[in-house]
């Protein structure tokens, strides 16, 4: 009977009930808020979800010789967080974008390509507040990239610069671009008057089914050759592109667009959750790294706004400038915001396929933005 | 209106005053090098790609006249044809041809 006790009293130590701390029990509450949003308010889900989940099973708290945690080399959280840490995965998912990618409102309107660099802005204004707050340059990019509203750039670069912090910066970079329809009507209205705000602008031409073929070949070559350090983005972006514009390999596209990037999608926010523990997140540096974010997606709205109304001064056809907007590369959430703000004050008034021009450059921008980063700051 | 707008952006910003280093560390990291730099190559990348952009008609254009028909990719070369499936199609359709010839 005493055995009995004993080994019962043994088997007690390796139970969760035994090593259950608070911030682990904190940690859990965040992951299943993390579920509840996703569920109950859509919140990018497809992310948040697997993001939650990652959570809660990351934290369940392990007895001592378990070695089941992700960071115990050899265990199964260990092996598929590696496609996070080893920057695998979000480059795939950059090909599955590049899959789902039409390019052709850009290549009709190759001027509002320029509005998608102005967004990029609130990137590197963030990433001086966030070294004048005492990160250290490299955590700083990181931290700085949440405003390209680019989730897997955010998980990319952050694997690369500032691994820690990666649970933080993907959780803000998903947050913000699931609160894009809150985020960006007031400043777009703040920095807009209302005759800039009704300004029409022509429909886009067409783009040739040619041009839209020799695009990614061409994209690549310039982007890559001005910034190399880019390439995994980049080069998956516009490989995935030309799978789909090229008519030849419709079964891979359609594979790059649904089931890989699904897969992947799975493994990339499930992974980023269980890395996620309680003594890297619940620090004050967490909640600088959610203010910074707010702070990025702000000044990248706005940099994109006052960048139209810059171009402006120059052109003939004028731009609606809160086209601008769309230069955060949130695809498609800020170029349907653009769309009903826009119509708040013409109902008539068409803006979205302008806006998707600056918002899938956008996309391109966030990924030259980050490939810099990495070449200085790493 | 702008400076309600700075108001609005640096409220997070002085949330953390505090710990807050100042131009110090900005310096020190030759931080506003590295952000102007990098506003400059995102800039130039996505103006080049802009440029190209609009001389994307000029050079198919131009290779179209070097190189015509083949040398591009159309549209109407989509996959179906020339597939393992589309073989064994035809295969298994010469072969019922073949059968009823031998029937007959």
């Amino acid at each position: 009977m005493e055995s009995l006790l004993s080994s019962l009293a043994d088997f007690w130590g390796t139970t969760a009930f035994s090593n259950a701390t608070l911030p682990n029990i904190i940690m859990i509450v965040i992951g299943l808020l993390s579920i509840g949003l996703a569920i109950t308010k859509n919140f990018e889900p497809l992310l948040l979800l697997p993001i939650g989940m990652g959570l809660v099973v990351g934290n369940i708290p392990l007895g001592p010789d378990t070695f089941i945690s992700v960071n115990d080399e050899g265990s199964f959280f260990w092996y598929i967080y590696q496609g996070v840490g080893r920057g695998i995965f979000p480059p795939i998912i950059f090909l599955g974008i590049g899959a789902m990618t039409d390019f052709s409102a850009m290549l009709a309107n190759p001027r509002l390509i320029l509005l998608g660099a102005a967004a990029q802005t609130g990137i590197f204004l963030t990433f001086l507040g966030a070294i004048a707050l005492g990160f250290s340059p490299g955590e700083a990019g990181a931290i700085g990239i949440i405003g390209g509203a680019d989730g897997p750039t955010s998980i990319f670069l952050a694997s690369e610069l500032a691994e820690p912090l990666i649970g933080a910066i993907a959780i803000a970079a998903y947050s913000y671009m699931a609160l894009v329809p809150i985020i960006q009507p007031p400043i777009m209205r703040l920095l807009t008057t209302k005759e800039e705000r009704l300004i029409r602008m022509a429909a886009p031409k067409g783009s040739s089914k040619r041009a839209l073929i020799v695009f990614p070949v061409v994209g690549i070559i310039l982007t890559a050759a001005i910034v190399p350090a880019a390439l995994p983005l980049l080069g998956m972006l516009f490989f995935g592109n030309l799978l789909k514009e090229s008519l030849v390999t419709n079964r891979l596209a359609e594979t790059a667009r649904t089931s890989l990037v699904d897969a992947v999608t799975i493994f990339l926010g499930f992974s980023v959750g269980v890395k996620t523990s309680a003594s890297d997140f619940l620090t004050a540096e967490s909640l600088q790294i959610f203010a910074l974010g707010a702070l990025a997606f702000a000044i990248a709205t706005a940099a994109g706004v006052l960048f139209a109304k810059f171009m402006n001064l120059f052109l003939k056809e004028k731009i609606n400038p809160l086209v601008g907007a769309a230069g955060v590369s949130a695809v498609p959430n800020s170029a349907r915001v653009v769309q009903k703000v826009g119509q708040e004050c013409d109902p008539n008034n068409f803006l979205l396929m302008h806006a998707i021009a600056p918002n899938v450059a956008g996309v391109i921008g966030s990924a030259i933005a980050a490939g810099y980063l990495l070449s200085v700051l790493k | 209106m702008s400076g309600v707008l700075i108001a609005v952006l640096l409220l997070p910003v002085s949330l953390f005053a505090d710990s807050l280093r100042g131009m110090d560390a900005l310096l020190e990291h030759d931080a506003f090098l590295i952000a102007a730099t990098g506003v400059i190559v995102v800039f130039i990348a996505l103006l080049f790609v802009s440029v190209a952009i609009a001389l994307l008609p000029r050079i198919i254009g131009w290779w179209s006249s070097i190189f015509p028909e083949k040398t591009v990719v159309i549209s109407s070369q989509r996959e179906g044809s020339g597939t393992l499936q589309s073989e064994i199609a035809a295969a298994v359709a010469l072969a019922h041809r073949e059968h009823r010839k031998g029937n007959s």
